[in-house]
């Protein structure tokens, strides 16, 4: 029975020692006498905290009389062996046994290599999960941080295990943490989402939101802290410019100065700006969900062919209803609003109030037909005024004839009978008629001057030049004219006329002493041709230089100078015909230049210098 | 020569006008005959009886003016181009007016000449002097 029972106490893995009550051992197995590289007879009789590591030696000691013998209690207790070739620990567990005690010794390096694998573990999983983690004691000092939370921050690991937890905070996060966070934390032994910013090592700030829970002793007191950060400053950042964004959108939506109206494919109103209750009436309240027919009542027939007409910035004039019922024109842009995806959401409607335009262009169109109907009076009254000019110097040039050729018989009958006093009356009235009869034949001309219906044809100027000579009464002592010849659109016998008057002129009213000089000269300006004709003659005081072209305008008593002051007028007149300009270069006694524009041929335009 | 006097008829609603023409016709042709008809339309009238009844009384020329009231020289030269024994007499217009229009316009109707009253007395002889001298002596009419 004892051999069977050594074999089997030989056979298992534990060393079993049997001591004696005075802890003296009587035997042990193999296994305890190979872990302590001696034999059964060598360990017989030996006490066996003796064969304990001499650190453990005392208190195992201590611990054998007090409690196992004093107190009668199992005791267990680590230790490894005085043995220097045996590092191993050992768990060392002391039992009665009848008289004796059993002594049971278990290699206990294999239980704790594990188990400080798991803590190794446990501790990596901790510092190299990739988010922010930190652990307090009850002291708030930090005891571990993981690897994130110290690349975050910038820190090395020695930099911050035992230092408070607040240190790494914001001035106001600290006062947070010490006032709410950590009186909170302590009192319910976690928290949630509680919003604290860090400050890293290089001073940028961190916005994190903290959670954290508790690890308690068997009283309940909190002996420290497991704090995850969640880091939202992206989050926020992103959010704040989220803001800012939709803030800036929000005041460019309100500040359009239009009535803008955001509807869904429904065409329900989702949102409308300030102008849309200026312009409408309706508060955004009173719109919002309201089908947009509510301001554009046409809208009901678009609607139902939404897709084909409310295309990308299409244009369109519609007639609105505002709240008061009234109707008004508006332009609108319409665009449909497309998602991320190119995918549908709804229209935007921009609305300008156009019925100030609208007013002002019907403003604007009954000036323009007041205007057509002015000026059709004002050409009516023109040709009136022709045919007035016309039948009243026809109508007077009849009693002035009558006037004349009767005085004319009645001196022709008197013949010797009349006195020479009577025949110096008679003189008068008839000088009187004759000159009256002159200037009605002028204004019947005058009057005539138009371009009768003809077609202004192309004329060369040396052509017109030429015709002008043969009508002169008076030629001048020297006539100077152009190298070049030019073409002008105009009407052959208005112009003709033109050139005669001016000619006539430049004789008549040449130098009183000497020969008289006259020159042609021509130039190309624009698109007119400039004629000049100068002459040497007794000139024009320039305060008379305008006052000249109008109507019966003289400078001269008829003695000096004979004419009723129509020629210039006439030349005014053919010359505004011809859509030209005419005036006068001259100073008394230095010569005249009376110079006028006409529209150049078309075809020979540029062409013929 | 012709074998019978001229008759002319003056058609002018200006007394002062046909006292002269009178006067002037007859220094120059003393034997023709003159009348006056200051209305257009009394003229007319008598001009349809002569045609009608007594073809020797009509005139072998007429001197007519164009600016009557009721009805102008060229309506009254109308009427008469459409009236068969009337529209063989030549008439010659004799006004005030040189309207480049009522030139054309007495031509257009048939008109045989057309002569402006000048504005002085030496004029008017010249006018008339020519008148006489085509018209009452050298011209042919046609015979009744």
């Amino acid at each position: 029975m004892d051999s069977n029972w050594t074999i089997d106490a030989d056979m298992l893995p534990d060393g079993i020692v049997w001591l004696n009550s005075s802890g003296k051992i009587l035997r042990a197995n193999k296994t305890f006498c190979r872990w302590n590289h001696t034999t059964m007879r060598e360990l017989e009789g030996v006490e066996f905290f003796e064969l304990l590591h001499l650190l453990e030696r005392q208190q195992a000691r201590w611990r054998w009389r007090h409690e196992f013998l004093e107190q009668d209690r199992d005791i267990s207790f680590q230790a490894p062996l005085d043995d220097a070739k045996n590092t191993t620990l050992y768990e060392w567990r002391l039992t009665r046994q009848g008289d004796g005690v059993l002594l049971m010794v278990r290699d206990v390096r294999d239980a704790f290599e594990e188990l400080m694998e798991r803590k190794m573990a446990l501790r990596r999983l901790y510092e190299e999960t990739p988010i922010m983690l930190h652990s307090i004691d009850n002291k708030g000092k930090l005891v571990s941080v993981s690897d994130m939370w110290l690349e975050r921050l910038g820190y090395t690991r020695e930099e911050v295990l035992g230092r408070p937890s607040t240190d790494f905070l914001t001035p106001e996060s600290r006062i947070y943490a010490k006032e709410i966070g950590l009186p909170l934390f302590m009192k319910e032994g976690m928290c949630k989402d509680l919003p604290y910013q860090f400050v890293a090592k290089d001073g940028q700030v961190l916005d994190t939101l903290l959670s954290a829970t508790s690890e308690k002793d068997p009283d309940g007191n909190i002996t420290r802290s497991f704090a995850v950060l969640l880091d939202v400053t992206e989050y926020r950042r992103t959010n704040q410019e989220l803001d800012r964004a939709n803030a800036l959108m929000s005041a460019f939506f309100e500040a359009v100065p239009d009535a803008t109206v955001i509807t869904d494919t429904n065409l329900e109103i989702v949102r409308t700006n300030r102008a849309t209750n200026k312009h409408f009436g309706y508060t955004e309240d009173e719109l919002t969900g309201q089908p947009l027919s509510m301001l554009d009542p046409e809208q009901g027939e678009v609607a139902k062919d939404s897709q084909l007409t409310r295309t990308h910035g299409q244009h369109a004039t519609r007639l609105y209803r505002h709240k008061n019922g009234r109707e008004f024109p508006g332009d609108t842009v319409s665009a449909p609003i497309l998602g991320a995806e190119g995918e549908h959401l709804g229209y935007l409607d921009i609305i300008r109030d156009i019925t100030a335009q609208v007013e002002m262009m019907e403003t604007i169109e009954n000036q323009r037909n007041e205007l057509a109907e002015f000026n059709e009076e004002l050409l009516e009254k023109n040709e009136e005024l022709t045919r007035f000019a016309f039948v009243a110097s026809h109508d007077l040039q009849e009693p002035l004839r009558k006037i004349r050729v009767f005085t004319e018989l009645l001196i022709d009958e008197l013949d010797s009978d009349i006195s020479s006093e009577q025949s110096e009356y008679t003189e008068y009235i008839l000088d009187g008629t004759s000159r009256m009869q002159a200037l009605i034949s002028d204004l019947l001309h005058y009057s005539r001057v138009q371009s009768d219906g003809h077609e202004f044809e192309t004329l060369s100027t040396r052509e017109m030049i030429a015709l002008a000579l043969e009508g002169l009464s008076a030629r001048p002592d020297e006539l100077i004219l152009p190298e070049q010849d030019l073409f002008i659109e105009g009407h052959q016998g208005l112009c003709r006329q033109l050139l005669v008057n001016l000619l006539q002129n430049a004789v008549k009213y040449g130098p009183r002493v000497g020969p008289s000089r006259v020159e042609i000269r021509l130039a190309t300006i624009g698109n007119h041709v400039r004629w000049e004709i100068s002459d040497n003659g007794i000139g024009i005081d320039p305060k008379h230089h305008t006052k000249i072209f109008e109507l019966f305008q003289r400078l001269h008593s008829n003695k000096d100078y004979p004419g009723t002051g129509i020629g210039l007028a006439i030349c005014k007149k053919i010359v505004d015909i011809h859509d030209g300009s005419i005036g006068v270069d001259s100073s008394p006694g230095g010569g005249s230049t009376f110079w006028f524009t006409l529209p150049q041929a078309m075809q020979h335009k540029g062409g013929a210098l | 020569m012709t074998d019978k006097t001229r008759r002319v008829l003056l058609i002018d609603d200006d007394l002062g006008d046909t006292l002269l023409l009178k006067k002037l016709i007859h220094a120059q042709a003393p034997d023709a005959t003159i009348e006056i008809e200051q209305d257009p339309e009394t003229a007319l009238q008598k001009l349809e009886v002569c045609a009608a009844r007594n073809l020797r009384e009509l005139p072998d020329v007429i001197l007519l003016d164009i600016n009557m009231p009721r009805m102008n020289g060229f309506e009254l030269k109308q009427r008469l181009s459409e009236i068969s024994t009337l529209n063989t007499i030549p008439v010659i217009f004799l006004t005030t007016s040189s309207a480049p229009s009522d030139i054309d316009n007495a031509y257009k109707l048939g008109g045989n000449a057309y002569l402006t009253k000048p504005g002085d007395l030496g004029g008017m002889r010249r006018v008339v002097e020519s008148f006489s001298a085509f018209w009452l002596r050298s011209a042919q009419l046609p015979q009744r």
